[in-house]
């Protein structure tokens, strides 16, 4: 068999993508309007594309999205995937974000760039 | 703020990723390797990933190329993406070979962007917006 060549088996992924500026209150609309998504498509992964928005938010309002997460998705086991805008702001909030969603015992990772979402949500063998 | 959901039915593919410097003799040994992957893997689309490297393939070797991949074509099933870099010369080259593919009958489509590739490698459904 040849070598350099990977095999990706990538899951059915729902993809939400927000423009604008997140607060609290809209965050946990979102969570609320993605778990009624997420119960309909059951055994799809997440993939949230923030990219093009803005957070106007906090600590507190991390936890208050993250409880909101493990009230709506009681039995959800697939993958989060998230993509941000790459500044030190947003690393640092979506690294205590990760931490919250951990705790909540998701499976929630956050990425830069599009392509390594991807390589994250997918099952990839190397031939 | 603005959201939108979709839905992403994906489809398996296969990845070839390329590095350095690409001559006719080590494309067409790229060529031998994917057939042999694809026959192996019969629903899987084909990613060809050749941002990372310098072209020295010239028009005419490009033909033999295509006329390479022609040979294997009972291998290949499904979708043929190549991804380049974003030059004007690697367009016009890779164009042109998207063109010789057509002819021997693939359904090959260049991409400078990933994220392209796997819109059309997956069946993608809207299903809605909200404000």
């Amino acid at each position: 068999m040849p070598i350099g060549i990977k095999v990706y088996q990538t899951k059915d992924f729902i993809r939400k993508t927000a423009t604008g500026t997140i607060d609290r209150e809209r965050s946990l609309a979102v969570v609320r309007e993605l778990a009624t998504t997420a119960n309909y498509f059951k055994g799809h992964s997440i993939l949230l594309d923030l990219r093009d928005t803005e957070v106007e938010a906090d600590h507190a309002d991390g936890l208050h999205v993250a409880a909101e997460f493990a009230r709506q998705f009681k039995s959800f086991k697939n993958k989060i995937a998230v993509i941000i805008p790459d500044t030190v702001e947003r690393m640092a909030k979506a690294e205590f974000m990760r931490t919250c969603m951990h705790l909540e015992g998701f499976q929630w990772e956050f990425f830069m760039a599009y392509e390594d979402a991807i390589d994250w949500l997918s099952d990839i063998t190397e031939l | 703020m603005s959201c939108s959901f979709t839905l992403y039915k994906s489809s398996d593919f296969i990845r070839k990723t390329a590095t350095g410097k690409i001559d006719l003799a080590r494309s067409l040994q790229g060529v031998h390797d994917l057939a042999q992957a694809a026959g192996f893997h019969r629903e899987s689309h084909v990613l060809i990933d050749v941002r990372e490297t310098e072209s020295t393939v010239t028009h005419i070797e490009q033909m033999k190329l295509a006329m390479e991949f022609g040979n294997y074509r009972h291998l290949f099933h499904n979708k043929i993406a190549i991804l380049i870099p974003p030059t004007s010369e690697r367009i016009e080259k890779a164009n042109l070979m998207k063109r010789c593919m057509d002819a021997e009958g693939f359904e090959m489509k260049v991409f400078v962007d990933f994220e392209h590739v796997i819109e059309w490698f997956s069946e993608v459904v809207p299903l809605g917006e909200t404000p």
